[in-house]
């Protein structure tokens, strides 16, 4: 991956947060809790699972960085999104939360050399990853819960057109 | 640790972000990143390491929530402390997560039953780690470094 290219996807997980906001910009706390599509998560769901994972994501990052190799199991971001805590309709904590560690995040990415992309962990389920791997994952998952969102919030207004 | 006492506890968590803004407020960015104590990190070290430290902290609590004994990582701070992103005069960042994780982290503590402070760990450090002691850990730990906070900067005065 050239360097224009990691600054891309820099780019696009620094303009998260912006897009999230107003995606949720006026919902209600009972659209925000919704369940409109059958087994997939509320909107505040998504907003805190993107807080979560990327936390835990950004925490790996350091270990690749700081250790040689790291096993990042314990580390493993899909497992919290049911804590009571992620279940919570007041998604302001975790909007400020991905605002300012995206910040972070993308200070941190900015300050690699070459050698420091192609840093190692163990990924309990791809395997080897780099950092550069790290990058790119996480900016696609970004866009996926976006998109997730925005369907979510779709499904949610289709309900509420009266029937008659 | 009854009920009362342990609400104590997180109201001192709840009430960091706050406490740390406070203490930072107007300082310049020399300020923020001169080491007057001689082998102690600058204020913003400090204030990057509360966030990085707490997003580990949030980790292992969900972790020791949600597996059976979990064997809970250790990580090496002063090396994450050197990092670029984490040595940065701009602490605006990390005031910011720590708002937005404690906030988070409330709800957490708050959301627990009884049984679940029991739950337990396994710290290959410290040794066996409760909820309960965990949460004693992380407000303390807070604690320590408002006072490292205080010190360095009376240091400059």
């Amino acid at each position: 991956m050239n360097e224009a290219r990691r600054k891309n996807l820099i780019d696009r997980m620094l303009s998260l947060a912006d897009r999230l906001e107003a995606l949720v910009a006026g919902l209600t706390p009972e659209q925000l809790g919704a369940h409109p599509l059958e087994g997939e998560w509320s909107v505040a769901q998504n907003i805190h699972h993107l807080a979560d994972t990327h936390m835990v994501s950004f925490a790996r990052c350091k270990l690749m960085l700081t250790e040689d190799n790291p096993d990042l199991s314990a580390y493993d971001p899909e497992r919290y999104a049911e804590t009571p805590d992620a279940r919570s309709t007041d998604v302001a904590a975790s909007l400020a939360l991905i605002r300012a560690l995206h910040q972070r995040w993308a200070a941190f990415w900015e300050s690699l050399d070459e050698t420091g992309w192609g840093r190692r962990g163990q990924h309990p389920e791809e395997g080897e990853i780099t950092l550069e791997t790290v990058l790119r994952l996480y900016s696609m998952h970004g866009e996926a819960h976006i998109d997730q969102i925005t369907r979510t919030i779709a499904a949610g207004q289709d309900v509420q057109i009266p029937s008659n | 640790m009854n009920a009362a006492q342990r609400q104590t506890l997180i109201n001192k968590i709840a009430a960091l972000p706050g406490q740390i803004e406070e203490l930072v407020a107007g300082l310049t960015p020399e300020q923020l990143t001169a080491h007057p104590l001689a082998g102690e990190w600058s204020v913003a070290q400090n204030v990057h390491h509360l966030a990085d430290s707490h997003i580990n902290s949030y980790v292992r609590c969900r972790l020791v929530l949600t597996e059976d004994h979990p064997t809970l990582k250790p990580y090496n701070q002063e090396d994450w402390a050197e990092i670029p992103d984490a040595a940065s005069a701009d602490v605006s960042t990390s005031l910011a997560i720590l708002r937005g994780l404690h906030g988070r982290w409330v709800h957490f503590w708050e959301g627990l039953a009884d049984a679940d402070f029991a739950r337990t760990a396994f710290h290959p450090e410290s040794g066996e780690v409760t909820l309960q002691s965990l949460l004693e850990t992380y407000a303390a730990h807070g604690e320590a470094h408002i006072d490292q906070i205080t010190r360095t900067l009376a240091a400059q005065r």
